[in-house]
């Protein structure tokens, strides 16, 4: 028999854990420090561009997993969520090739 | 509309195991990633692309912009916090969490329109350059983007003020703090992009 949206909603109240949230927005915050230390004090330009979007790509991730709860959620969900990523991947590889080959 | 909303609830879910509204929700913000996507992929390939471009760092407000996003990420804390509470069945946590979320979005919003008059007073605008042109771009539908999630959050913070979320039913809770911590998500790598590098 279908599941009702009832029947849905008290599964995953059942189910889903709670994570430290103060815990993960410690970390979110000492990490945008060190994004802006990072900013200011590193001057070569590869190296400052790539610590920051590894520092942002973390960030968002924490948020994603953490606060959206998608670490917790089933599998089809993950995918969908997930799912545009990949065409930022194609958008950004394009736009990185784009760059290099017209130099 | 209470009619729709009853019919939603009633039927099945298109995935076995997951809300169609939560499910909706989702494809939404799939969506909006794309969205968002395009738009900071047009600045990549304007800066980039050999465009004249100002010195970020003496042109924009760093440090205030720094303090705002820690703002932003302690309004997602709070919303995560009234999602717990209502969890728990504390419906008075869930409306004192609600109206702390709020109240950090307009301050979200009051200091990003700040900084938009202190730059307008300098004389750069979404017509002077391209630097303007793609920074107004970005941050303005960032901002109104929160801006419309404060709207929802008033109607959300009166529902429960009025007992409408319980431990039972707070899907709503659950679909307002999707919204609220994608657009954080969004301003997490625009602060990075627009104002760091």
């Amino acid at each position: 028999m279908a599941e009702t949206q009832a029947q849905i909603a008290e599964s995953a109240h059942a189910a889903r854990p709670q994570p430290n949230y103060i815990r993960v927005f410690a970390f979110l915050a000492v990490l945008t420090a060190v994004e802006v230390f990072t900013a200011f004090t590193i001057h070569t330009q590869w190296l400052k561009v790539s610590a920051l979007v590894v520092l942002a790509i973390t960030k968002a991730g924490l948020v994603v997993a953490y606060y959206m709860h998608l670490r917790f959620e089933k599998a089809p969900l993950r995918i969908i969520a997930l799912a545009p990523l990949i065409l930022v991947f194609i958008l950004a590889s394009a736009l990185f090739l784009e760059r290099t080959l017209a130099r | 509309m209470a009619h729709a909303s009853a019919t939603i609830e009633a039927n099945p879910s298109t995935i076995p195991g997951l809300s169609t509204r939560k499910f909706l929700m989702w494809l939404f913000l799939a969506s909006e990633v794309m969205f968002f996507t395009g738009l900071i992929g047009t600045y990549i390939a304007i800066r980039f692309g050999g465009a004249e471009w100002p010195i970020v760092s003496e042109k924009l407000n760093v440090p205030l912009v720094a303090v705002n996003t820690f703002i932003l990420i302690v309004s997602s804390v709070t919303m995560v916090k009234a999602y717990a509470a209502i969890e728990n069945g504390d419906q008075k946590g869930l409306s004192r969490f609600l109206i702390a979320t709020m109240l950090l979005g307009i301050t979200f919003v009051s200091i990003q329109g700040f900084e938009w008059l202190s730059l307008l007073g300098e004389g750069t605008s979404a017509n002077t350059s391209l630097f303007g042109a793609t920074f107004f771009t970005l941050t303005g539908f960032h901002g109104a983007h929160v801006s419309a999630g404060v709207l929802v959050l008033v109607f959300v913070v009166l529902q429960s003020l009025r007992g409408r979320y319980t431990l039972e039913n707070h899907l709503g809770i659950e679909l307002m703090g999707l919204y609220w911590h994608f657009v954080d998500v969004v301003w997490i790598i625009l602060f990075t992009i627009l104002y760091l590098i």
